[in-house]
């Protein structure tokens, strides 16, 4: 039997359009955290950012039968949850956006023992004082974002994405090293 | 994967990870797929001067083939109140979908309908019209 990673999202996508829920839930667990990387690092505090994500789905929901591309799907998700976004921040009498990662304040779990927590916090805040651009790339491509879909989140063409992931880890290392 | 791109993932994972809820949520959101649906994309979304004084008032049109559905939003505290119209007119039986289950309620002869107590959040009307085929609307943050 194939693991789940072996199948393609385009195959992902044409067992959704059947109806079948397990590869629904396969994508969902494939793009959510790409999603939720997206509306923190542009910056939505928790629940705006869920609410952005959980409106990507619902459109994907909507649009699934109709998608071009079925491969691509991930670039597409990408490109809907920037629009999402962006239309949160333009809400009339949206509150005003709070600093990414303001309000995580997870209870540290048991892995917390294992990895160095300080040295974490640290790289997490490193991050967090860099560009949107650089923030966004770094957080996304951390969750196994592919380049087409770091180029959908951010609106660059796809062959910038790597030139400016190389800059953007120096610069972050730098930061680190001060 | 980049030694610094693989510490930024445990990183995240261990302090701001994608909360189980959304995983939920996403998940339960494909009970909404209705493949045989006419999906009407909204094409309009304007707030008239003047609105606000009592409450605001947004007015959205939902355009499909051969059907618009016209939509008025009143915001009583964290409620929404829905009027709106179903053009071409016709009687219809209306599921309004939100953040915390379906609201139904009938459409007249004329088109129009109303119904109140959504919750504010994503929100989507389901028609069924007399012929049994069904038309939607895009889902939108009402």
């Amino acid at each position: 039997m194939r693991s789940e990673v072996d199948v393609t999202a385009g195959e992902l996508v044409v067992r959704a359009r059947k109806g079948e829920a397990a590869a629904w839930d396969a994508l969902v667990r494939r793009y959510t955290p790409m999603l939720w990387s997206v509306a923190r690092s542009r910056g939505l505090a928790g629940p705006a950012a869920e609410d952005a994500v959980q409106a990507t789905w619902l459109r994907l929901v909507q649009r699934i039968d109709t998608l071009w591309e079925p491969e691509s799907v991930g670039g597409w998700l990408a490109t809907v949850c920037r629009n999402e976004c962006h239309a949160l921040f333009d809400a009339p009498f949206a509150p005003p956006p709070r600093p990414p990662g303001d309000d995580a304040d997870p209870a540290p779990g048991p892995e917390s023992r294992s990895v160095d927590r300080d040295r974490l916090e640290r790289l997490a805040a490193a991050l967090r004082a860099m560009p949107e651009r650089c923030r966004t790339m770094l957080r996304m491509l951390a969750s196994s974002a592919t380049y087409t879909e770091v180029s959908a989140a951010l609106d660059l063409p796809v062959g910038s994405v790597g030139p400016i992931r190389a800059r953007c880890l120096r610069r972050l290392r730098g930061s680190l090293d001060e | 994967m980049d030694e610094l791109l693989d510490e930024l993932r445990r990183a995240f994972e261990l302090l701001d990870p994608p909360p189980p809820a959304l995983f939920e949520a996403a998940r339960a959101a494909f009970a909404f797929r209705d493949p045989d649906a006419s999906l009407a994309e909204l094409t309009r979304d304007s707030t008239p001067a003047g609105a606000g004084l009592r409450g605001t008032s947004r007015l959205l049109t939902f355009t499909g083939e051969n059907v618009t559905v016209e939509l008025q939003v009143s915001s009583a505290g964290p409620v929404r109140v829905l009027t709106g119209r179903l053009t071409p007119a016709r009687p219809a039986t209306l599921c309004v979908r939100h953040s915390r289950g379906e609201t139904r309620a009938q459409v007249d002869e004329s088109g129009h309908f109303v119904t109140g107590g959504i919750p504010s959040g994503q929100v989507m009307l389901h028609f069924t019209l007399p012929d049994a085929t069904t038309v939607v609307t895009s889902w939108s943050r009402l």
